[in-house]
């Protein structure tokens, strides 16, 4: 019975930290794949764990694909999650990647989030959702 | 003994999830972790540059001898590319940070003459001044259309312009909503 405790218990501890591993780094990179499509922070400069300074891009809302084919459209815009107002957005056709670059000043830093689109042959291949965009500094305000 | 011995399964225990999570915090946020996905482009190189107003724009490409190396469109708010290969000219479109849209053009087999565009103000063509490569405009408003068009006359491709507008309404429309993830 003990034994039976113990394995049980052990079980359940490894999942625990596998869980808060897989956290830990989701939130360390920022960075997702939907549809096959990757979006999110860009590695350098920005995102979490940058130094924020003005005139850096620190927000940046990125999509694409590793085969590098050819997509009819691709749509990124950035907002601010406190106010809802639109920051910064640009689409291209005929394209396999877009980036959206925003510089937060350090002073206002606050949350972003960042809505996706792809469409191929007239189909959203990755339909418009929001991503969260953390900000590096959270703590500092808005 | 017994109380003794529990504070340091839990001590233990404390000890190594908090190893755990800024072990896997600092692989995330310093890259140690990283497929070759994280970078999507390798170093590229400016072919031309041109100030639109205060915005300054840059066509580079990727220094590589893949076919489909990169050549992107570089403004301040903003990137897109295609690719050395592409046979299809591609549109760049983004706010111009003064009111109007940027509007660029890049032919990767630079046949260009110069892109037709409609908008409030008009229907013009602007030329292309880096041997049809590209071609660098502003948009009054929202532009209507945009057409490429070839050294020859013919028609490269037709860009629905209108598309930028309509996926802006339709995230404006959802910002309220939670992100997904």
């Amino acid at each position: 019975m003990r034994r039976l405790r113990v394995g049980i218990l052990s079980v359940l501890m490894t999942a625990c930290l596998l869980a808060t591993a897989a956290t830990a780094y989701a939130y360390g990179i920022q960075r997702h794949t939907v549809s096959s499509f990757f979006h999110g922070c860009n590695a350098d400069p920005g995102c979490y764990g940058s130094t924020n300074r003005a005139g850096d891009y620190n927000k940046e809302g990125v999509t694409w694909q590793d085969s590098r084919v050819l997509k009819d459209y691709f749509y990124t815009g950035v907002w601010s999650a406190e106010t809802g107002g639109l920051r910064v957005h640009l689409d291209c056709s005929n394209c396999w990647i877009i980036g959206t670059a925003y510089d937060t000043n350090p002073k206002w830093e606050c949350d972003f989030k960042t809505w996706h689109v792809v469409v191929n042959n007239n189909v959203a291949v990755l339909n418009g959702h929001w991503h969260w965009t953390e900000a590096a500094t959270s703590s500092s305000g808005c | 003994m017994r109380v003794r011995s529990v504070s340091r399964r839990v001590a233990l225990l404390v000890f190594v999830m908090a190893g755990v999570i800024g072990t896997s915090f600092a692989a995330g946020a310093t890259g140690l972790i990283r497929s070759a996905t994280d970078t999507p482009l390798d170093a590229t190189e400016t072919i031309t540059q041109s100030a639109v107003g205060l915005a300054v724009v840059k066509i580079t490409e990727e220094r590589s001898d893949r076919p489909d190396a990169a050549i992107c469109v570089e403004a301040p708010n903003g990137q897109a590319c295609t690719v050395r290969s592409a046979t299809e000219p591609m549109l760049y479109s983004g706010t111009d940070g003064q009111g109007g849209i940027l509007l660029v053009v890049v032919d990767p087999q630079r046949r260009l003459d110069g892109v037709d565009i409609a908008d409030a103000g008009g229907t013009r063509r602007v030329l292309s001044l880096d041997g049809g490569l590209s071609v660098i405009a502003t948009a009054v408003g929202a532009a209507r259309s945009a057409s490429a068009i070839g050294q020859e006359g013919e028609v490269l491709a037709t860009f629905d312009t209108g598309r930028l507008e309509m996926h802006r309404a339709q995230a404006q429309d959802a910002v309220d909503e939670q992100p997904d993830h």
